[in-house]
């Protein structure tokens, strides 16, 4: 499963630039105020922002900023990045380096930036770039300024206002400004600016936006803290109608956007060689269930096809490669193999739909009051049959028929067709249904020598957590599995295979191993880990106040048994007391019971999703800490 | 008879494209090696010069089988290309390059269409040429041919014969002009077992048309060399660059002949490369420009110090908080003048500054020239100064050698950072430049001790300090430096320890790096629900405790490298309740490995209810060969599973 790099990062990126040097030592470090720099790794120190649409073609953009960087944390904080590309050019851009004291230490021309292409993984095609600097200075802290022009060439995405978008980051002062023509309709979102109404001032043919805010503390880095976005104050401005490359398009609702989409990206685009319709029709003859030909077709796709990320961006980076072409050149990014696929279940007669989607392991939904191109970094198709709706991910050719996991799924995607586009929910996974379930049975012997075999079953979110194809041991494969298994000192694998349902999807692995002195002998006595095969790997960082609320959101349900054959000449001295914990945030449960010379732990853990209050935070870190001493308690055996 | 011996080399000359043979369709599975995913069948390269041009021209044909669908992105393409401006660069031609599919009995071959092959542009110096070849499913075979023509004569382009996947033949073909003499280096464990050469009479003239007719041709010497059966190449945990162990072949010009006779000399030998070094206008022009550089800034921080050594640090200090480093190796500096002036520049900016500071004061200071870590260790037989991309400083005082570097303000006099300890470093004296085996004095060193008692409500409270010197102070002291506040910082390390509060503290030497950093924690641990139990199993090891084993591979292939050696200890001393007595303790240990490599040791003692002991971890080295790896291993899986036990504690019966 892979994103393609989203065309529309360029404003998520930029967060920087200038001002005149109207004055000396502005910038001195010991004007800051004391109540803003707990925490604090940097300091924007001024910024503002100004969006100034001409057109719906031209967009200026002015960045003027400055940041004072506080510790080594905060050094990547006054490392300069513009990024541009096709659609967005560099006008103009100059820096100044300040000591604490504000005096100038360098002043930076534009040819002094690396122009430098920001593609990372291997990617045919990008045009996206940045201008770089990474300034050099010895003595912390320091202020970095700068200010730079650019011009943009689309109004399909206007404004992305975040000045606090990193941990660690404090705010003097930032502001944000928007000037439109007066026929140009936008409509925005804004978070933190509720009670601050922004009214906006009207000139001659012109309208303009202002917001501001300054005077904000650090925020810090806490386990299971929410998305920052959902802490700090934005503004998200999209417009109306819009511009790209050669085409008008409209933003006032999802139906239209998804029409759109639907319109000028798909139809027409669709189109397959007869050989080729021919090869499906004659693949799903006789197969009466429309589902089950989906899953043919779905299957020989993904045998067909692999995935290589090419974003062209004649038409910023939107525009799928069409069907014929996939077709030849049997590879493509999420948006060409998701059309291609579309394309081959229509000509077998199943409707599917091209689905706009954020991808990412913190579920993110395209907002319903808000509509904007620039939520959404990932396509899917949705395949709607009589009794269930299916969802494919068509960029990975060894994940099941219908499965989304983790990436995709419990979030809402705009669905695109020709009859308008609507917001829906994609695969909802409950924690309840991810599920592991182990049954292991163990042998120890006089030495502590651990043999026995394990045997595993993966569903919902869980099936992700080990390989989707395996295909024999390897030794990358052998390091992997003693690396997930490092409960074990030593781990000796005698037998192993790791098997798939895909139609219930559920993966099932089965091993049999050897581990020396598993067991650690002392005196009379032999120690025995209650539970090397699923603990709790370890615990977050406790804060003793925590500052902000946290929310799970990837819960989860495992059912564990563990039974050990002691060796002759032993008795059980102690084994841990059974344990059951109900809380809000799951509940928990252990217990051991006897069998002859057996002993059988068996446990349980239930996770649940959910936002919880800054004030619990202690109690659910006392939940897993619960947890945390049984999983890692040990059974004592004496001669 | 020429003939006839030319008859025989041609077995060795490029395959034919799209020749496919029975054998290669068949191919399912690689028996040496079931995992790959992909492997190449056939692999020719050749190198020459053209006559036109003069570039070098390294031409690369190479057939792959695609084994798995994992393996398809051995089907993709990103081919770097080196440019200076728009006419000074290296420009690539792909020749042909397809995909064959064995389809109903025949091969089926998909052309790559041209306008699929992308240019990236991915910053001053380099682009890269990327293409994905067609309709690529399992059992695929892509086949490829491209050459690259370079005015970068200087680096005739390295060859590797080993790669991320297996090879079943790899074959180079080297054609050198007599006017270009290089030195050709193999590297890697894996044997040569195609080779050969011979003189391919007037094969090279440069100019074109028909200026040989002035100038003559002249004689190139074409070798050949060739590897079967090539395994793919695996990284380990704990090890240095790839570069060190991949099995490759690599040149370095050496000399050069003109046309009109005349000869230039690039590097022959250690003597040729001191000479070129030390005059040259970017090194030892450098660090002998001190005069110019400093003049009389340094004279007022020096002066007064009269003693030697202490001189010399003074001026380590101020080089070394003078410069922030950009972060960037090299040997050479343009300008030391103008990096002091700006404060900042690369390794060879600022240790050369340094050397050239510490010359000014009439010490007896030196470059060595090395190799980093990540960079792979210099070639040895010959001097192959591309091979070295960076450079430290030798000050000897008083008869006693001290390696220092200024690019880290945290290293102290006579520390290395643990980048360039890589084995060996060339010393460019003012006579004989010689191989120096770079000292590691320092470790990765940390002392704990912890007082503790055990309250009858089930708390441990007590005290710890904890002593960290050399590299893992360097860790800490960098940690700290991203906090804005000790308290923020302890605030941090209250956080990451499991059941662990400080409930005060005090940090000293944060600052003076030429000693230990030590921590003293007042803490409490909540250790048990409750003490009313008749027996306490309680594990002492709290702290310095490895919880699994680094080293779980069955074997080994290469060295393991710490970087710099290990020494940690942690002592505890423990008061029990008086009503509590003591059953079972882990009984003492110590393992050694052989050669006096290291050791580990565990000891206790008991005096009422009062139980004190020490563990202590160490290797001697920071580089074990890989037949020592199982004695590593092994020492490891002791030390665990010691750490495993506990103390056993049982309530007096009154």
């Amino acid at each position: 499963m892979k994103l393609f790099p989203y065309y529309f990062s360029i404003l998520f990126l930029i967060s920087v630039v200038s001002t005149n040097i109207y004055c000396q030592e502005k910038y001195k470090i010991d004007d800051i105020k004391k109540e803003i720099l707990p925490n604090a790794d940097a300091v924007i120190r001024f910024s503002e922002k100004k969006y100034e649409v001409k057109s719906q073609t031209e967009v200026r953009i002015k960045l003027k900023h400055s940041v004072s960087v506080m510790n080594a944390n905060g050094v990547k904080e006054g490392v300069i990045i513009i990024p541009y590309n096709s659609l967005t050019t560099v006008k103009s851009i100059r820096a100044t380096i300040y000591d604490k004291n504000g005096k100038i230490i360098r002043k930076i021309k534009k040819n002094e930036f690396d122009d430098l292409s920001m593609i990372n993984n291997f990617s045919l095609f990008e045009d996206d770039r940045m201008k770089r600097y990474i300034p050099q200075v010895n003595i912390l802290p320091y202020t970095v300024e700068y200010e730079c022009e650019l011009l943009q060439k689309t109004t399909i995405f206007l404004t992305w206002w975040q000045p606090q978008n990193r941990w660690g980051l404090a705010i003097e002062n930032s502001s944000c400004k928007l000037i439109i023509p007066s026929d140009f309709l936008v409509r925005m979102k804004t978070r933190g600016f509720e009670d601050k109404e922004v009214s906006p001032i009207v000139m001659d043919k012109k309208i303009e936006y202002v917001w501001n805010i300054g005077n904000l503390p650090a925020l810090r880095d806490e386990p299971f803290s929410l998305p920052i976005d959902s802490l700090t104050s934005w503004v998200h401005i999209a417009p109306v109608n819009f511009r790209i490359g050669k085409m008008n398009g409209s933003l006032s609702s999802w139906e239209d956007y998804g029409k759109w989409c639907f319109d000028n990206l798909i139809k027409g685009n669709d189109k397959l060689p007869d050989a080729t319709i021919f090869k499906i029709r004659q693949m799903v003859k006789g197969i009466d269930s429309p589902k089950e030909q989906a899953r043919i077709i779905y299957e020989y796709a993904q045998k067909k096809n692999r995935y290589v990320s090419v974003q062209k961006r004649k038409t910023g980076g939107i525009h799928p490669m069409s069907a014929e072409e996939v077709d030849n050149l049997s590879y493509g990014d999420c948006k060409a193999l998701c059309n291609y696929t579309r394309a081959l279940l229509q000509s077998a007669g199943i409707k599917a739909y091209y689905c706009e989607v954020y991808a990412g392991n913190i579920p993110k939904s395209p907002p319903e009051d808000f509509v904007n191109a620039t939520s959404t970094n990932h396509i899917i198709l949705c395949v709607p049959f009589e009794n269930d709706t299916v969802w494919l991910e068509c960029t990975d050719d060894k994940i099941p028929f219908g499965y989304l996991g983790s990436f995709t799924g419990n979030r809402k995607a705009l669905l695109c067709s020709e009859d308008g586009g609507k917001l829906v929910n994609t695969t909802t996974y409950k924690p309840k249904n991810n599920r592991m379930n182990s049954i292991s049975e163990f042998v120890i012997d006089k030495e502590g020598t651990l043999t026995g075999n394990i045997s595993i079953e993966l569903m919902g979110t869980q099936y992700e957590k080990r390989e989707l194809n395996f295909n024999g041991l390897t030794k990358n494969y052998i390091e992997m599995l003693q690396k997930h298994y490092n409960h074990f000192p030593e781990i000796q694998i005698n037998s192993y295979s790791l098997t798939y349902n895909k139609e219930a999807i559920i993966s099932t692995e089965n091993m049999t191993i050897t581990s020396p002195r598993f067991a650690s002998i002392s005196g009379n006595r032999l120690y025995i880990p209650i539970n090397p095969v699923n603990p709790i790997q370890s615990l977050p960082r406790d804060f003793r106040s925590r500052t902000q609320n946290f929310y799970i959101a990837k819960g989860f349900f495992d059912f564990d048994s563990i039974s050990y054959k002691i060796p002759d000449g032993y008795i059980i001295e102690y084994v841990p007391q059974n344990k059951i914990i109900e809380t809000e945030f799951g509940s928990f449960s252990y217990k051991t019971s006897f069998e002859d010379d057996k002993i059988i732990v068996s446990r349980y853990f239930l996770l649940n999703d959910g936002y919880y209050d800054k004030s619990s935070y202690s109690q659910f870190f006392d939940f897993l800490k619960n947890i945390h001493d049984s999983d890692y308690s040990k059974i004592v055996l004496i001669k | 008879m020429l003939f006839v011996l030319h008859h025989a080399y041609s077995q060795y000359e490029d395959f034919k494209f799209g020749d496919i043979n029975q054998d290669e369709i068949n191919l399912k599975v690689y028996a040496r090696d079931t995992s790959a995913k992909a492997i190449v069948l056939k692999e020719f390269g050749n190198s020459w010069f053209d006559n036109e041009t003069g570039n070098l021209i390294s031409k690369k044909h190479v057939r792959i089988k695609i084994l798995d669908k994992e393996g398809d992105k051995y089907a993709n393409f990103e081919i770097p290309l080196w440019k200076r401006d728009n006419l000074y660069k290296e420009n690539i031609t792909v020749e042909q390059a397809s995909t064959f599919n064995y389809e109903n009995g025949k091969l089926v071959e998909t052309v790559l269409d041209r306008k699929n092959i992308f240019s990236e542009n991915k910053h001053n110096y380099l682009d890269l040429c990327k293409f994905a070849l067609p309709n690529v499913k399992e059992n695929s075979i892509v086949e490829v041919i491209y050459s690259i023509e370079s005015p970068y004569f200087f680096n005739y382009r390295q060859w590797d014969f080993q790669s991320t996947i297996p090879k079943l033949e790899s074959i180079f073909k080297a054609s050198i002009p007599a006017n270009y003499v290089y030195n050709i280096a193999l590297k890697g464990e894996l044997p040569i077992t195609i080779k050969n050469s011979y003189i391919e009479k007037e094969c090279f003239g440069i100019g074109g048309g028909d200026s040989y007719r002035r100038f003559g041709k002249s004689d190139c010497s074409v070798n050949l060399w060739g590897m079967r059966d090539i395994p793919a190449f695996y990284e380990e945990d704990y090890m240095t660059a790839p570069s060190n162990f991949i099995s490759s072949i690599r040149f370095e010009l050496s000399e050069m002949i003109y046309f009109n006779g005349s000869k230039i000399k690039i590097t022959k030998s250690w003597k040729d490369v001191e000479k070129e070094l030390k005059g040259g206008k970017y090194f030892g022009k450098q660090f002998n420009r001190g005069k110019e550089v400093f003049g009389k800034n340094l004279d007022f921080i020096v002066k007064a110090e009269t003693d030697a050594l202490n001189k010399a640090k003074i001026i380590y200090d101020h080089i070394k908080h003078h410069y922030k480093w950009n972060g960037y190796y090299g040997k050479y500096s343009d300008n030391i003048k103008k990096a002091y002036e700006n404060k900042t520049g690369d390794v060879g900016d600022i240790n050369l500054s340094l050397i050239a500071a510490l010359r000014l004061y009439g010490f007896d200071a030196v470059p060595v020239i090395c190799s980093t870590r990540e960079n792979g260790l210099p070639i040895e037989i010959f001097p192959v100064l591309s091979n070295f991309n960076y450079v430290f400083c030798k000050v000897t005082i008083n008869e006693i050698d001290y390696m220092l570097d200024a690019t880290d303000p945290y290293l102290t006099f006579g520390m290395l950072p643990i980048r360039c300890i890589n084995e060996k470093g060339r010393v460019i004296t003012n006579k004989e430049s010689y191989w120096l085996n770079i000292p590691q004095k320092n470790e990765i060193k940390q002392d704990i001790a912890l007082v503790l008692k055990l309250e009858t409500n089930g708390q441990l409270t007590g005290e710890m300090k904890i002593s960290s010197y050399d590299y893992e102070a360097i860790s800490i002291r960098k940690k700290m430096v991203s906090f804005n506040s000790d308290d923020e910082y302890i605030e941090d390390v209250d956080s990451r320890v499991q059941r662990m509060r400080i409930k005060d503290y005090k940090i000293e030497n944060k600052n003076d790096f030429t000693k230990p950093l030590v921590e003293y924690y007042n803490v409490i641990f909540e250790n048990f629900d409750t003490l009313n139990m008749d027996r306490i199993y309680f594990n002492p090891f709290i702290f310095n405790k490895w919880n699994e084993n680094p080293f779980k591979s069955k074997e080994r292939l290469f060295p393991v490298d710490f970087g710099a050696p290990i020494n940690t200890s942690f002592t505890l001393s423990l008061e029990i309740p008086s009503d509590y007595e003591i059953v079972d303790i882990p009984s003492s240990k110590s393992l050694a490995l052989p050669n006096q490599g290291g050791n580990f040791s565990y000891d206790y003692q008991i005096n009422g209810n009062h139980i004190s002991l020490r563990t202590s971890f160490k290797t001697n080295y920071y580089l074990y060969s890989s037949d020592e790896y199982h004695y590593i291993k092994e020492l490891f899986n002791q030390v665990i599973q010691l750490q495993k036990s506990d103390i056993v504690l049982i309530k007096k019966s009154t």
